[in-house]
């Protein structure tokens, strides 16, 4: 099947960089109907052949919403050319995923790497995830603005680990994390105006006693960001990232930052729901 | 751990792993033992494995999905970092048995109750009603009632359920035999 190429209008969406078998599941994700604002999605190729050669890689066709949100750019140069980024609108995104290069095998994170500083050199403010072959390259990218890194392989070693104590423990992580149905997520919501000064220790309580349908395992402190840099195109279309914070995840009482902190603007919730919180059903109480 | 050759079929590369599986199985059952697998297609043959008692894991579709997360929640994969990694100051997953005081009692109750507990850090997340020797199978993740089936009677802890918490390490209320702690499967912290 002929994806459609990416218009020009699009906003608030996410921007693929590189086909990988990793497309498909990602796409699908991204689109499953439980997710509350299902993003465009625009594939950028750095390989039309062997984006071809692996139609097992494309998302379902016969989803009616991803033909009509899932957009492929075919340009040479790739996503590491800043014009096929501005063409896939990565001014107007909300977040850019750099895959790992199929082709590259091991040394992948360097073709990665240099994706991630164009994207961070023409927007800094988007969000961007970069997924990671080796994790011996993570030292590399601490002084870069990339804001998760992902590295299957550290990933299946921890897993690994925790399942060798926890038997079974990993049928809760495959629970968290896919969108599918029934199945619980982790979601970092800003926390709102009205419940700006209040602890920790009274928003679980709050939260608890109004039988909300989630439940509050942490915190994200809010850190002051530098200004955003002269020639980015982040002013015209506001910040999509997260501000650079803190995360306090299980408080402690009696500890600082713990139970008893107070939160406030700019601070978020780490919550453990089905779907989207609404944070406004604690202010009610 | 899968050991993969380069360019070697992932196939090819789950053949070699479970080979070793039955090989390490054949030697002594009764271990935990976890397999990494690389093909989604491997999952559907090792059925008999699985009954023997042996895990595995798909380790790339656990690595698409938090990539999907991370899309649409920023910051999470701290969040998972923090789960998965066992450190002097991050937190696990633990299922322990419920405690008899929390029997007859809500779901709810049991969260203030551990909110208000200061002596160590523990968040009250799930009800855990696996069968013996199977567990988390079994698993109410933040239970609420009216939604994918779940009643408010199945909020009501019971004799026999587990609970399962984010927690700093294993709950002290939760008894640890002498053979456990020689088993290997609790690894206490201090």
């Amino acid at each position: 099947m002929e994806w459609q190429y990416p218009p020009e209008e699009l906003s608030n969406h996410v921007i693929l960089c590189n086909a990988s078998s990793q497309v498909r599941r990602i796409v699908e994700e991204l689109h499953s109907p439980t997710v509350g604002d299902r993003p465009d999605v625009v594939l950028v190729l750095q390989d039309d052949a062997l984006w071809q050669e692996h139609p097992e890689w494309h998302p379902p066709q016969e989803g009616e919403f991803i033909r009509e949100h899932f957009f492929v750019l075919r340009c040479a140069g790739g996503a590491a050319s800043s014009a096929n980024l501005r063409r896939a609108g990565l001014c107007a995104a909300r977040a850019a995923v750099i895959l790992a290069d199929p082709r590259q095998e091991e040394l992948a994170d360097a073709r990665s790497t240099l994706v991630a500083l164009t994207i961070e050199r023409i927007r800094p403010e988007v969000h961007t995830v970069m997924e990671l072959t080796s994790s011996t390259n993570r030292a590399h990218l601490e002084n870069t603005d990339v804001n998760e890194i992902v590295c299957v392989g550290d990933l299946a070693e921890k897993l690994i680990a925790q399942s060798c104590i926890n038997p079974g423990v990993k049928t809760i992580f495959a629970n968290l994390l896919t969108t599918a149905h029934g199945t619980c997520r982790f979601f970092t919501s800003p926390l709102p105006p009205s419940l700006w000064g209040r602890t920790y220790r009274n928003l679980v309580r709050r939260a608890i006693l109004g039988r909300t349908p989630y439940v509050i395992c942490g915190f994200l402190l809010h850190n002051p960001a530098p200004p955003a840099e002269e020639g980015s195109c982040a002013e015209a279309q506001g910040a999509a990232e997260l501000p650079p914070h803190t995360l306090v995840l299980n408080p402690r009482g009696g500890w600082e930052p713990g139970k008893d902190t107070a939160l406030g603007e700019g601070d978020h919730l780490v919550l453990l729901a089905h779907e989207l919180p609404d944070l406004e059903l604690m202010s009610a109480l | 751990m899968a050991s993969e050759e380069k360019g070697q079929h992932p196939h090819l590369v789950d053949d070699l792993s479970l080979m070793r599986a039955i090989a390490v199985l054949g030697r002594g059952a009764g271990k935990p033992m976890v397999v990494e697998l690389r093909d989604p297609r491997t999952l559907e043959e090792v059925g008999a494995l699985e009954d023997a008692g042996v895990e595995f894991i798909l380790s790339r579709e656990y690595g698409e999905g938090l990539i999907a997360q991370a899309v649409l929640n920023p910051g999470v994969t701290g969040v998972f970092e923090r789960l998965l990694t066992f450190a002097q100051d991050t937190s696990e997953f633990y299922s322990v048995p419920a405690p008899p005081d929390l029997w007859g009692k809500s779901f709810y109750s049991g969260r203030l109750k551990f909110l208000e507990s200061d002596s160590e850090a523990l968040i009250l997340v799930g009800i855990d009603r696996s069968p013996p020797g199977k567990p988390h199978t079994k698993l109410l993740l933040n239970p609420v009632p009216g939604h994918s089936g779940v009643s408010e009677d199945d909020l009501i802890l019971r004799e026999g359920d587990g609970l399962l918490f984010i927690a700093e390490e294993r709950p002290s209320f939760a008894l640890t035999t002498k053979e456990e702690l020689w088993s290997g499967s609790i690894l206490p912290r201090s």
